[in-house]
């Protein structure tokens, strides 16, 4: 999401660069050769065009409407495209350590799977919240789940982290063989 | 012991990655404009504006016969905005596409002080970090400019590594060892932890 932004704002720049050439050009040719109409563009069909089109034609109002679009999704954007880091506590001053989601997930799937009765598990975590989704190799799976969200809870707790996450575990029963 | 150190003092602000404020603040202006210039457009189609307005054709006769009538001032100002436009969206795309420096650290003030180069300094901080018990990978790089400078390190950790261990050595061994040899109090910064990047280290 990062990247995506980076690279819009990158594209917005040089379009605004080609804009402004694209002005200074026919500006210039307009001054050099004034009976010539145009250099690149064609700006008389587009005046044309656009004089027979009134406020309330449907074309204004699928433009506006698509840029109101348009607008609301670049903005969605940039709210969206924060770090998703974790931060831990600061060992020193004016150090920051972090770790990113998808390694508290592996860290805590490596501990689930280890356990017994586990045929696998997946693992999601965020800053605030870990979610672990395991399928039990039994039918009976008695207190699997609490023995899970015990581990995974004392497994975040002894991570240095200031805000510990909230874990939930979810245990679903091995499938009846027929 | 040591888990609560940060409690005291403000949490750092040394920041973890490359800014994207600028960026950020592009796209949002870029947004905002989409979105108030569709909207406008819209209140005229719907006649807010008045129903006469919204019969009008969108190039205004009257507002063309306006921009024929000073033809001069028109192409003047069509080639200050071109200037304006093609100046500020390079400036900017070099701004955004210039690769983060890799800033020296200055030691000392003065000519009596020395400079030791980025790459001497996080060779001896990569050096340092990759003798911590479990770490397997370590980058290094230095980032920041002026007065905010500061450090940047990744650690992978093994499969099994006890992260509140490597946390706590990486203070004892690597960064205070940092800051005597700088001789400052603190050196900012940012470090990333990936967690159970490497199989289990066996034990022979």
């Amino acid at each position: 999401m990062r990247a995506l932004i980076r690279l819009i704002a990158a594209l917005l720049c040089l379009v605004l660069a080609a804009v402004g050439a694209l002005f200074i050009a026919e500006a210039a040719w307009f001054l050099a050769f004034p009976n010539d109409d145009f250099l690149l563009v064609a700006w008389p069909s587009i005046r044309a065009d656009l004089a027979g089109i009134a406020w309330n034609g449907t074309p204004v109002r699928i433009s506006g409407a698509v840029m109101v679009v348009a607008g609301l999704v670049l903005l969605v954007l940039v709210a969206r495209a924060r770090r998703g880091e974790i931060r831990l506590h600061d060992p020193a001053p004016q150090v920051t350590v972090t770790t990113d989601p998808k390694s508290l997930a592996r860290l805590i799937g490596h501990q689930v799977r280890l356990q017994e009765d586990v045929a696998k598990a997946s693992v999601t975590a965020r800053r605030n919240r870990v979610r672990v989704r395991a399928r039990a190799e039994i039918v009976d799976t008695g207190d699997l789940d609490t023995r899970l969200s015990e581990l995974a809870t004392e497994t975040v707790r002894e991570l240095p982290l200031p805000a510990v996450p909230k874990v939930s575990v979810s245990v679903r029963p091995a499938k009846e063989r027929r | 012991m040591t888990a609560t150190r940060t409690t005291e003092g403000r949490p750092s602000s040394t920041p973890i990655g490359r800014s994207l404020g600028f960026e950020r603040a592009l796209v949002s202006a870029l947004g905002v404009l989409a979105l108030l210039a569709g909207a406008f457009a819209l209140v005229v189609a719907t006649g807010w504006l008045g129903v006469y307005r919204a019969r009008r054709p969108v190039l205004d006769p009257l507002a063309v016969r306006w921009i024929q009538d000073r033809s001069t001032i028109t192409i003047v100002c069509a080639i200050v905005l071109g200037v304006v436009l093609l100046v500020l969206g390079l400036w900017w795309l070099v701004r955004i596409l210039r690769p983060e420096p890799r800033p020296n650290v200055r030691l000392g003030e003065g000519p009596s002080g020395a400079t030791i180069t980025a790459t001497a300094l996080t060779e001896a901080v990569r050096g340092d970090a990759r003798s911590l018990s479990g770490v397997s990978r370590v980058r290094a790089r230095m980032a920041g400019s002026g007065r905010h400078r500061h450090l940047r390190l990744v650690l992978s950790l093994r499969e099994g590594t006890d992260v509140r261990q490597v946390w706590d050595e990486l203070d004892r061994k690597v960064l205070s060892r940092l800051r005597r040899s700088l001789e400052t109090e603190t050196v900012p910064a940012a470090i990333r932890f990936e967690l159970e990047r490497a199989p289990r280290q066996r034990v022979r």
